[in-house]
């Protein structure tokens, strides 16, 4: 294309001549070549559809009569068509009845699947079907495939001729063209040449030669003009362009000059402007956002000189109608301030006039056009004239209602807080945070014994706070001062307080402190606990009482134990003694006294009567056999008195256990956990016998440990006896309690284990609770002061159960070492044993 | 018809499905010939009572082709005539009959059949061997397992039938003038 519009004009009007002529041309070959294979086309088909008829029409019978041989010489006939490539005839049913097969060429031909009726092109030939009817009955189908070599001949034939045609009109046009188109192309090239030489040498003088009459002759005349007017513009241009030159340069300076001014005035006048108007909206916005009423007085004239519009909104009355005389009737009441204050209004009024206050400042309430109430403050201040004196003032009226209002709510919130405080039953105290008390409550004046009036603004440190807690009192609030940390704070603590004539009350306080500000104001809440530490006390000492009462039963039960044990062995004693004094009475000692009778008798003739004296013969063999019966009467009395010591001494030391059951406690000492089984299970001897209860003794080899003799001694008898209780109470008759010692993990376990009644499940956190028994005549204290008896020893005691009939464990644990400082732990253990109590 | 068609279809379809072409039996081959001789043959005008009358077909002797012919025929017709199957019983009958076919039961009785026949217009047709040469008009002969036919155009012309000549161009062989 760009070759195209480089090319001449002359080159450009032959190429489209040609293009359109060819183009052209190539279309009318093109349609008559397509209306000819169409033709054709249809022309095969109507040839073929014929064609089939006759065959069809000539193979009825051999179809109705299944005679193929007829059927195929009825196709042979089709040989007369070269073109007919192959045949076949399809019976009713559609299978093939004969075929036709073209000879010479070298494709083997065989019929398609049967197909409705129709024809079709292929890339190189032409199918057809088409039914064969005989009086509307289908008997069979025809099938017929002819080639397109007749009609591929025919089209070349087509396009040997068209290209012919083609180049012959092809060159025929050129010639043409290249003649006719001079009468165009020539006067324009022409005028091309001038308009090059114009535009290549500046020269308007030039003109074009005219050769015709037509459009271009125009173009040719107006080209010539328009080089006319051009060479005159030309120069004029020039002449015109000398002189401007000049004056505009003049001009310039000028404005350049006059727009610098200007704008310098310019900016300085908007600075100014500015500077005012925003001063201006900032007082406007100050005075209309705090809602206030500007206004300027004249003492000399009595009048306001200015009142602010938004006085209308505030009291009723138009700004006009301001006036002293006005003021005197709607006020109602006047609260002088700043200067002024506590100054009666006439008397301030009066300073200010003569000079010696300078500013007015003054709350009123005033009574509203509709008969509403306002607070409004007034303040103002002197405007002086060149002298210096007072000639006026302006001020600021403004709506205070609300702040009064709110003050006024505030102050009754005040007055109801204080009077709660008041009714409270705790003494409240409130201090600032040096603890200078600024408030004190009426209970804290009853508790304490000063009077709110005497107390206030004293130091919490010398009044209230006992001497020996001030120094931790102070050293607390200086740390929470300095880090902000006070554990104690709002937490309910016991401390002291001391009254106004030095008592101390037990007290329980709670301190909070409340952010003021940058400080804290810390607020104390008291309670006096006398009468509840006086409960307290006398809780301890019936409890006391209760362990000791609980010890002497105890004790008591020891003791019937003790007698039993002793009237035992005194029976022993008994039948002892007895047997000695039968034994004195059956002695043969009197016969000694009898023989020193005769003797007498005999004195005499002694001699004669041992001799002669039959009687007297006998003696002497008497005598061997007395002393002989005597000796042996000697030996057992020896004997029998040596058992009666014995008993005496069981005895003594049965009455020994039972002062060291008795003794007080309190001492520690070694002992061997076998020998405490063992007076333990001795203590309750005959009870245990008395029952029928069999005893077990598992002890386990054990170090001996340093404890409470007596104490340990109490908890076991106490648990011995239990055991006893609940054997008794299953009544079976193997009744039998097993004490075993065992040594474990630096504890030694001392366990009473029975086969009794056990305890149920429900029970088994309650029995060592103070007052819990399952006994008629129990008291429910046995377990109880033994479980906190093994606490004081650093032990503990434990219960074990499988439930109700199955027998029951205790266990007694203890440490096999004491601490050295026994005595302050055991005191301690006490004393947390009663608070848990 | 169109019963009968649907029947014979599914039959042809069967037949044709299981052993081709050969499964016709040489009894139903026999009687879609008979059947199709009357759309080739023209009777003169007085064979029939009018121009809907029937075209009756009728069988002497044993009837071989149980009851395939009746069914190749009934309900059909040819040219507006409908198509009739009677079996002969008696001689007199025959007379009546347009395309008379004679078993081979009745190889003995032909020549007094084709006597009782003569000069009538009625097709006969049998597969009794050289029918044609005893004065039948169409004999079937069976060659290679295939139904023929012979034609006899004297005969047919005596009995004043016009025989179309694609029947004669299908048949083996044909006497007689043409």
């Amino acid at each position: 294309m760009k070759l195209f519009q480089q090319a001449s004009l002359q080159r450009k009007q032959t190429f489209i001549i040609m293009v359109t002529s060819g183009v052209a041309l190539l279309l009318a070959c093109l349609a008559f070549a397509t209306y000819e294979v169409i033709t054709f086309r249809r022309a095969m088909i109507s040839n073929l559809s014929t064609l089939a008829e006759i065959v069809g029409n000539n193979s009825t019978a051999a179809l109705d009569f299944n005679d193929r041989k007829g059927a195929e010489e009825t196709l042979s006939g089709l040989r007369a068509e070269p073109n007919i490539i192959g045949a076949g005839i399809y019976n009713r049913e559609g299978a093939v009845f004969a075929v036709y097969d073209r000879a010479g060429d070298n494709r083997d031909f065989s019929p398609p699947p049967v197909r409705a009726s129709g024809y079709e092109f292929k890339g190189d030939s032409l199918t057809l079907f088409q039914p064969i009817v005989r009086k509307g009955d289908t008997i069979g189908t025809v099938f017929l495939e002819s080639d397109l070599r007749a009609l591929y001949s025919r089209l070349q034939r087509y396009l040997v001729i068209a290209i012919g045609v083609f180049c012959a009109a092809a060159l025929v046009s050129l010639v043409l063209s290249a003649r006719l188109q001079r009468m165009v192309s020539g006067p324009i090239l022409d005028l091309v040449r001038t308009a090059r030489s114009v535009a290549h040498d500046r020269d308007y003088s030039v003109r074009a030669a005219r050769h015709s009459q037509d459009e271009l002759g125009v173009l040719v005349d107006g080209f010539n003009e328009m080089l006319g007017q051009i060479q005159h513009r030309d120069l004029e241009l020039q002449r015109a362009k000398d002189a401007l030159e000049l004056r505009v340069e003049e001009r310039t300076a000028e404005l350049a000059g006059a727009n610098e001014a200007l704008q310098r005035e310019n900016t300085e006048r908007k600075q100014a402007e500015e500077t005012v108007r925003r001063t201006e909206e900032l007082y406007r916005r100050a005075i209309s956002g705090a809602e206030a009423v500007p206004y300027a007085y004249d003492y000399r004239t009595r009048t306001y000189l200015f009142m602010g519009e938004r006085i209308e909104q505030l009291i009723g009355y138009r700004p006009e109608e301001i006036a002293p005389a006005l003021w005197t009737q709607i006020v109602q009441e006047s609260i002088m301030l700043g200067e002024t204050a506590g100054l009666d209004k006439s008397e301030a009024a009066r300073r200010i006039l003569q000079g010696e206050l300078g500013n007015w400042r003054c709350d009123m309430r005033v009574l509203t056009r509709d008969r509403g109430a306002r607070w409004i403050s007034d303040a103002s201040v002197q405007t002086l004239d060149e002298s210096g004196r007072p000639v006026g003032s302006i001020g600021i009226l403004q709506d205070i209602t609300e702040r009064k209002q709110a003050e006024e709510a505030l102050r009754a919130q005040e007055e109801r807080t204080r009077l709660i405080i008041d009714q409270a039953f705790d003494a409240v105290i409130t201090t600032d945070n040096d603890y200078r008390i600024i408030g004190w409550n009426r209970q804290a004046e009853n508790m304490l014994g000063w009077a709110r009036a005497d107390i206030l603004g004293r130091h919490l440190l010398e009044t209230v706070v006992p001497p020996n807690r001030r120094q931790a009192r102070r050293s607390d609030l200086e740390r929470f001062n300095a880090t902000g940390e006070w554990p104690d704070l709002n937490r309910l603590i016991e401390g002291g307080a001391m009254h106004r004539d030095g008592r101390e009350l037990p007290v329980e306080l709670t301190i909070t402190p409340i952010r003021l500000g940058s400080g804290h104001i810390f607020t104390i809440f008291l309670r006096d606990i006398s009468q509840r530490k006086r409960a307290e006390a006398e809780l301890e000492r019936v409890h006391r009482q209760l362990i000791e009462t609980s010890r002497q039963a105890g004790m008591a039960e020891v003791a019937t134990g003790v007698l039993h044990n002793v009237g035992n062995v005194l029976n022993s004693v008994n039948v002892t003694a007895t047997l000695v004094e039968e034994q004195v009475k059956q002695s043969r000692a009197i016969d000694v006294g009898r023989l020193a009778k005769l003797f007498a008798e005999h004195a005499p003739d002694l001699g004669t009567f041992l001799t002669n004296d039959p009687k007297g013969r006998a003696i002497p063999e008497f005598l061997g056999r007395l002393a002989e019966r005597l000796a042996r009467e000697h030996t057992q009395a020896l004997k029998e008195l040596a058992g009666l010591r014995k008993n005496v001494d069981h005895i003594k030391d049965i009455v020994a256990m039972q002062q060291s059951y008795a003794r007080v406690s309190g001492v520690v000492e070694r002992v061997e956990a076998a020998d405490l089984a063992e007076d333990t299970l001795r203590i309750n001897e005959a009870a245990l016998a008395r029952h029928g209860i069999k005893v077990l003794r598992e002890y386990h080899p054990c170090p001996p440990i340093a404890t409470d003799k007596h104490k340990v001694l109490q908890i076991l008898v106490n648990l011995v006896r239990n055991a006893k209780y609940a054997c008794v109470e299953s009544g079976r008759a193997d009744k039998q309690v097993t004490v075993r010692v065992t040594n474990g993990e630096g504890r030694l376990r001392i366990a009473v284990i029975d086969n009794g009644v056990g305890i149920p499940p429900e029970n088994r956190t309650r029995i060592f609770n103070h007052g819990f028994t399952t006994r008629k005549d129990g008291h429910g204290f046995g377990l109880h002061s033994g479980a906190l008896a093994a606490k004081e020893l650093g032990g503990s005691l434990t219960a074990q159960s499988e439930g109700q009939g199955l027998g029951s464990i205790f266990t007694l644990e203890l440490p096999c070492q004491l601490p050295d400082d026994n005595n302050t732990k055991i005191g301690q253990a006490r004393r947390e044993g009663i608070a848990t109590a | 018809m169109g019963r009968l068609a649907a029947t014979l279809g599914l039959l042809l379809a069967v037949g044709q499905g299981i052993c081709g072409e050969a499964s016709f039996t040489e009894y139903q081959v026999k009687a879609l010939f008979l059947f199709n001789f009357a759309k080739y043959v023209e009777w003169p005008a007085e064979a029939f009572a009018s121009t809907t009358s029937p075209i009756v077909i009728g069988v002497v002797g044993d009837n071989k082709f149980g009851d395939q012919l009746k069914k190749a025929v009934d309900g059909k017709s040819i040219g507006g005539r409908p198509l009739l199957f009677r079996q002969i019983e008696k001689d007199d009958e025959m007379a009546g009959c347009h395309i008379v076919f004679v078993s081979a039961s009745e190889t003995k009785r032909l020549p007094d059949i084709l006597e009782r026949l003569k000069a009538k217009p009625v097709l006969t047709v049998s597969e009794i061997e050289r029918f044609v040469e005893q004065g039948g008009v169409i004999g079937f002969v069976k060659r290679q397992d295939r139904i023929r036919l012979e034609i006899d155009l004297d005969a047919a012309q005596r009995a004043r039938l016009q025989l179309s000549s694609k029947l004669l161009s299908v048949a083996d062989t044909v006497r007689g003038k043409r």
